[in-house]
C-alpha cells in the first residue's frame, strides 16, 4: 500500500468547497468564453513550479485542448468550469460545461474510438485537421491528449452537463 | 455588468500553491484578468489587484515553513459582495501581530486608518511599514476579517462591493 | 555635470528610472518586489541628497506611467516625503506628478501632501 501523502489529506480536509476525493489546485468558473491564451499562459508556469516538466507539458496540453473545445462547443450555457486537482497519485484535468445532447452523445461515440485506437485515430485526425474542413477539431485535440500527452481521457454526463477529464500519472 | 452566476458555496476562482514569492505577480494578474474580462468593470479589477498583493504578500512572507503550509486563494462573487479569501499557516508571533493590527484598523474609518498608518511610517523609518492591510481599506474599500481554523491556519476575507 | 545626472540608477525588470536633468525624474513600471527598499531606497535617498548638493529649488518625479505598486513602494515614497519635510533650510520643493485614474496615485499622494505640508506639491493630470 502506498504511503499516504500528508498534503493530500490535509488538502482534502481543508478544501470544504470540493469532494474529497480530489485535492484541488486550480478551480476557476466562467460565465463568459474566456481568454485563453492569459489563462492558459497561467495555467502552463503554475504547472511548471507545481509538477515535473514531463508533468507539467502535459497538463498545459491537456489543458489547452479540452478549454478549447468548451469555448467552441459549449452551447446551452456560458458557464464553463476549469479544474486542475491531484487525486493520489493522479493528476486531472477537467472541464466542464454545459452543451447539447446531441454533441454529448458524438462526443462519447468518439472517445470510444480514440481509446479503441489512440495512435491510428491521432494520425487520421491529423491529416484530416489538414484538410479544409474546421469540423473535425475536437477530435484532434482529445487524440492529441491521448496519443501526445498520454492521458486518459474520461466522460463524466449529468444531463446536459458534461465533464471531459484528463488523467495522468504524476 | 455584474455577473450573472448563481450564488453558490463554490468559489470562482481556487488555487493552491506553495507560499513563495514567485507566485505572487501571476496569481495576482490572473485574478485580475479573471474580474476584468467576467465583470468588465476596470475599477472591481484593480481593487481585486491591490487586496491581493497585499494578502499574498503578507501570507507568503510570514508562512511557517513546511510541506503543510500551502495557500489557497478563493474568490466568491455575487450580486452584493465580491471577497477574496486567503488561507496560509502564518508564525504565532505574526499572527498576534496581526489581530493587533486588524484590531487597531477597524477602530477608525478606512481615510483616518491610512493616513495614521502613514504617519506611524514616517515617525519609524526604521520599522516595517504595515502599510498593506489600511491600504486594503481605504484604495481596494475592502473590509478584513480573520478566521482561525481548527487545524491551526488562518482565513484572512477581504470583502467590498462590486 | 550635475550630481543628480550622476546618481547610479537600479536595473530592475519592472522598472525604469530615468533622470533628466537639471531637476526631473520618471518613473515607469511597476514595484511589486520583495522588499523594495533594499534596491530602491538607497537610490531614493542618493536622488535626495543630489538634489540637495544642487541646491535644486524643485524637483519633478513623474510617476504617471508607475502603473501598480505595493505597500511597501509606498512606504519609499513616504520616506522621501520626510526627508524633503526635514531637510531644513537647504531643501526643496518635491513635486509629484500623478495620474487621476490611477488609483494608488489618487490616494496615497493627497494623504502624503497633507502630511508633508508646504514642501510636497501635487500635480493631478
Amino acid at each position: 500500500m502506498s504511503k499516504v501523502d500528508p498534503f493530500l489529506t490535509r488538502g482534502t480536509a481543508a478544501s470544504g468547497a470540493f469532494p474529497a476525493a480530489s485535492a484541488a489546485l486550480i478551480h476557476v468558473t466562467w460565465d463568459a468564453s474566456p481568454d485563453l491564451e492569459q489563462f492558459l499562459g497561467f495555467i502552463s508556469a503554475y504547472a511548471k513550479g507545481r509538477f515535473s516538466n514531463s508533468v507539467a507539458e502535459r497538463v498545459t496540453l491537456a489543458s489547452t485542448e479540452l478549454l478549447d473545445n468548451a469555448v467552441r462547443y459549449g452551447s446551452l450555457a456560458r458557464d464553463c468550469t476549469y479544474r486542475l486537482a491531484i487525486d493520489g497519485q493522479r493528476v486531472a484535468v477537467s472541464v466542464q460545461n454545459t452543451t447539447m445532447t446531441t454533441r454529448i452523445e458524438m462526443l462519447s461515440a468518439q472517445l470510444k474510438r480514440l481509446e479503441s485506437a489512440p495512435e491510428q485515430v491521432y494520425g487520421s485526425e491529423l491529416e484530416r485537421s489538414m484538410g479544409p474542413s474546421s469540423g473535425r477539431r475536437s477530435m484532434l485535440g482529445l487524440a492529441r491528449i491521448r496519443h501526445e500527452a498520454e492521458m486518459r481521457i474520461e466522460l463524466d454526463v449529468d444531463g446536459n452537463d458534461v465533464t471531459v477529464r484528463a488523467v495522468c500519472s504524476r | 455588468m455584474i455577473s450573472t452566476l448563481p450564488s453558490s458555496t463554490e468559489p470562482l476562482i481556487f488555487l493552491r500553491f506553495r507560499p513563495a514569492w514567485a507566485y505572487i505577480d501571476g496569481v495576482r494578474e490572473f485574478c485580475r484578468f479573471f474580474c476584468e474580462t467576467t465583470y468588465r468593470q476596470q475599477d472591481l479589477a484593480e481593487r481585486a489587484r491591490v487586496v491581493l498583493q497585499e494578502t499574498l504578500e503578507n501570507a507568503v512572507k510570514y508562512s511557517t515553513p513546511g510541506q503543510l503550509s500551502e495557500l489557497e486563494v478563493e474568490v466568491h462573487a455575487d450580486r452584493d459582495s465580491f471577497r477574496i479569501s486567503i488561507t496560509s499557516r502564518p508564525d504565532p508571533l505574526h499572527l498576534q501581530t496581526l489581530k493587533n493590527e486588524l484590531s487597531h484598523l477597524t477602530m477608525l474609518d478606512p481615510e483616518a486608518a491610512y493616513l495614521s498608518a502613514f504617519v506611524r511610517a514616517a515617525n519609524e523609518p526604521d520599522s516595517p511599514a504595515r502599510l498593506g492591510l489600511a491600504r486594503m481599506r481605504y484604495e481596494a474599500r475592502f473590509e478584513l476579517h480573520l478566521d482561525e481554523r481548527a487545524d491551526g491556519r488562518v482565513r484572512i476575507t477581504a470583502t467590498g462591493k462590486p | 555635470m550635475s550630481n543628480l545626472s550622476q546618481v547610479d540608477l537600479p536595473q530592475l525588470a519592472s522598472l525604469e528610472l530615468v533622470i533628466t536633468p537639471p531637476n526631473s525624474i520618471a518613473m515607469r513600471g511597476t514595484i511589486a518586489i520583495p522588499d523594495p527598499g533594499l534596491l530602491l531606497g538607497g537610490c531614493f535617498r542618493r536622488m535626495h541628497e543630489a538634489a540637495i548638493a544642487d541646491a535644486l529649488r524643485e524637483l519633478s518625479v513623474d510617476v504617471r506611467q508607475l502603473t501598480f505598486v505595493n505597500s511597501s513602494a509606498i512606504r519609499l515614497f513616504v520616506d522621501w516625503s520626510s526627508w524633503v519635510a526635514n531637510a531644513g533650510g537647504g531643501g526643496y520643493l518635491l513635486r509629484f506628478r500623478t495620474d487621476r485614474r490611477i488609483t494608488w496615485q489618487r490616494t496615497s499622494f493627497a494623504v502624503l501632501q497633507s502630511l508633508g505640508g508646504k514642501r510636497i506639491a501635487l500635480d493631478v493630470e
